[in-house]
């Protein structure tokens, strides 16, 4: 006899002894998901305490009403834009610039992107020129946009374009290029073509890529919407922004920020819901 | 009836020479293991025969007829997983298949004990759940042969002796051939009919070694102890003196 082995008993009551265990974790759950709601809240604490405190500064005087209108004076001014009209009218002429201007340059980010991350060929002949012209700085296009195409909406849409195109190409790139190739081998595998590898593999990789470089390029057609407009527009947020300067009328200019501020939070929000739902099978870190 | 034909395959790298005419013949309905080291080529071996490397000499015959791609007669399962982490498990198991069939996919999940989890996206998987999710996708589209490039060496112990039941299992049940790249002696005594013993660098068949013990196999059984021991002595592992 080299050894043996000795039977033990094993208690049957495991199934009853996890359920305090499971209750507590339950528990645990709840707890943590009234936490994150509240943790929600936590983060309007400062803003609010920083609103109270700039309309308490205002209406005590320390800043004259020129200066820095206070935020019920700003919110006032608001209601009249809202009663006017004007406030939908220059908030539009500048959404739709910023959908314009980001749908050619993401679109054209998003087709020479997946051109010159698909094939060597493409990228040998064009990525040289493209990383050449993403080094000058996009503001130095302006003079340039503004000979070519004069001041209405041409330039201001090229300069947009051009805010969008580079994010949405860069990342469209790295995406493709960095899809697995372990998973595009299990595609040659079940014999798909170039076509479906592509379709129904290297474009689902990608996306997580594909989505960064969308919001990224979508804050840039913001930033640069205002300055084409403030180049010089008829109509938009940024002609309000020059007008609220020219007629120095600081509540102009504040409740103009406020609503690009709101726009750009709305739409980089509209795409953050796409991307959670498309990419939900992603594992993310939650701290 | 032979199923997969290897006719004299050698493949060279730039230092040196990979495998060295390399013959071996895979009957229908057989399991075959290539049993070596690490390094010895037994998985470019094995890609080559999925159509996966043509850069080598000596041909590859599917029912006499020249692999020169992947085709769906031949079905691989890789050493990890691999699936799509954008899919959930049942349309990762179809994933090969020209149109939905969810039958045939719910059918392979309950072959490979996945019934109750078509729905879960892979990142919800244990390691051993994944590897089952890509031996039913491999088998979807209903290979003749079934290759596995050690597809349970990144699992512990317990998982590994499940799964390896669950290939018995699929492999009694759909009667593919399959072709096994291993290199734990036990995994493959305990699941083939045959095992080819390749030796390291250059990779070339050194010996056959025939298993015929019924199945299912009791694991650790005296016979196999013996061939077990053979085995090793064939790797030079044996207590022996060596060579």
């Amino acid at each position: 006899m080299i050894g043996k082995v000795i039977e033990k008993d094993v208690p049957r009551q495991s199934a009853l002894a996890a359920a305090p265990e499971l209750r507590r974790r339950a528990v645990r759950q709840t707890l943590s998901e009234a936490w994150s709601k509240k943790s929600a809240l936590t983060g309007l604490i400062v803003p609010i305490l920083l609103i109270a405190l700039w309309e308490y500064l205002c209406q005590s005087g320390v800043f004259p009403p020129w200066q820095l209108p206070a935020p019920s004076y700003v919110l006032g001014t608001l209601a009249d834009l809202h009663a006017s009209g004007e406030l939908y009218f220059h908030s539009l002429a500048s959404l739709r610039r910023v959908l314009i201007g980001f749908a050619i340059g993401g679109g054209l980010g998003l087709v020479v992107g997946l051109a010159v991350g698909l094939s060597r060929v493409f990228e040998r002949l064009i990525d040289t020129t493209l990383q050449a012209i993403k080094s000058v700085p996009t503001l130095g296009w302006v003079p340039l946009l503004i000979l070519w195409f004069g001041i209405d909406e041409k330039p201001k849409l090229a300069l947009i374009a051009i805010g969008a195109f580079f994010p949405v190409y860069v990342n469209i790139v790295s995406g493709v290029r960095g899809v697995d190739t372990k998973l595009v081998e299990v595609g040659r595998v079940f014999c798909l073509g170039r076509l479906a590898l592509l379709a129904r593999i290297v474009l689902p990789a990608a996306a997580p890529s594909f989505f960064t470089g969308l919001r990224v390029g979508l804050t840039q057609s913001w930033l640069f919407m205002v300055i084409s407009e403030l180049m010089g527009a008829s109509e938009g947020l940024g002609f309000l922004l020059t007008t609220g300067r020219e007629v120095a009328r600081p509540d102009l200019l504040l409740a103009s920020l406020l609503v690009l501020a709101l726009l750009g939070k709305l739409t980089d929000g509209l795409v953050r819901l796409i991307e959670n739902r498309l990419l939900g099978w992603r594992e993310s870190f939650h701290g | 009836m032979v199923e997969l034909e290897l006719r004299d395959v050698t493949k060279v790298y730039d230092d040196g020479e990979a495998l060295s005419r390399i013959n071996l013949q895979v009957h229908t309905g057989e399991i075959v293991s290539l049993l070596g080291p690490s390094g010895c080529g037994k998985s470019t071996l094995l890609r080559i025969i999925a159509g996966l490397d043509r850069e080598y000499t000596g041909s590859v015959l599917l029912n006499g007829q020249a692999i020169t791609g992947p085709t769906p007669e031949v079905g691989v399962v890789f050493q990890e997983p691999r699936l799509f982490p954008w899919l959930n498990v049942g349309r990762n198991i179809g994933f090969g298949l020209k149109k939905p069939d969810s039958a045939r996919v719910a059918a392979l999940a309950k072959e490979v004990g996945l019934e109750g989890y078509l729905k879960s996206l892979p990142r919800q998987l244990s390691g051993g759940m994944a590897q089952r999710c890509a031996i039913a996708r491999a088998l979807v589209t209903q290979p003749r042969v079934l290759l596995m490039d050690e597809p349970f060496s990144a699992l512990d112990a317990f998982t590994r002796m499940r799964l390896q039941e669950v290939t018995l299992n699929v492999w009694r049940q759909v009667g593919a051939t399959v072709v096994l790249v291993t290199h734990d002696v036990d995994e493959a005594l305990y699941l083939s009919d045959r095992i080819v013993i390749i030796t390291e660098r250059p990779g070339k068949v050194k010996a056959e070694v025939r298993v015929d013990l019924p199945r299912p196999r009791e694991r650790g059984l005296a016979v196999m102890h013996q061939l077990k021991v053979e085995i090793m002595e064939r790797l030079q592992f044996g207590t022996g003196p060596k060579p």
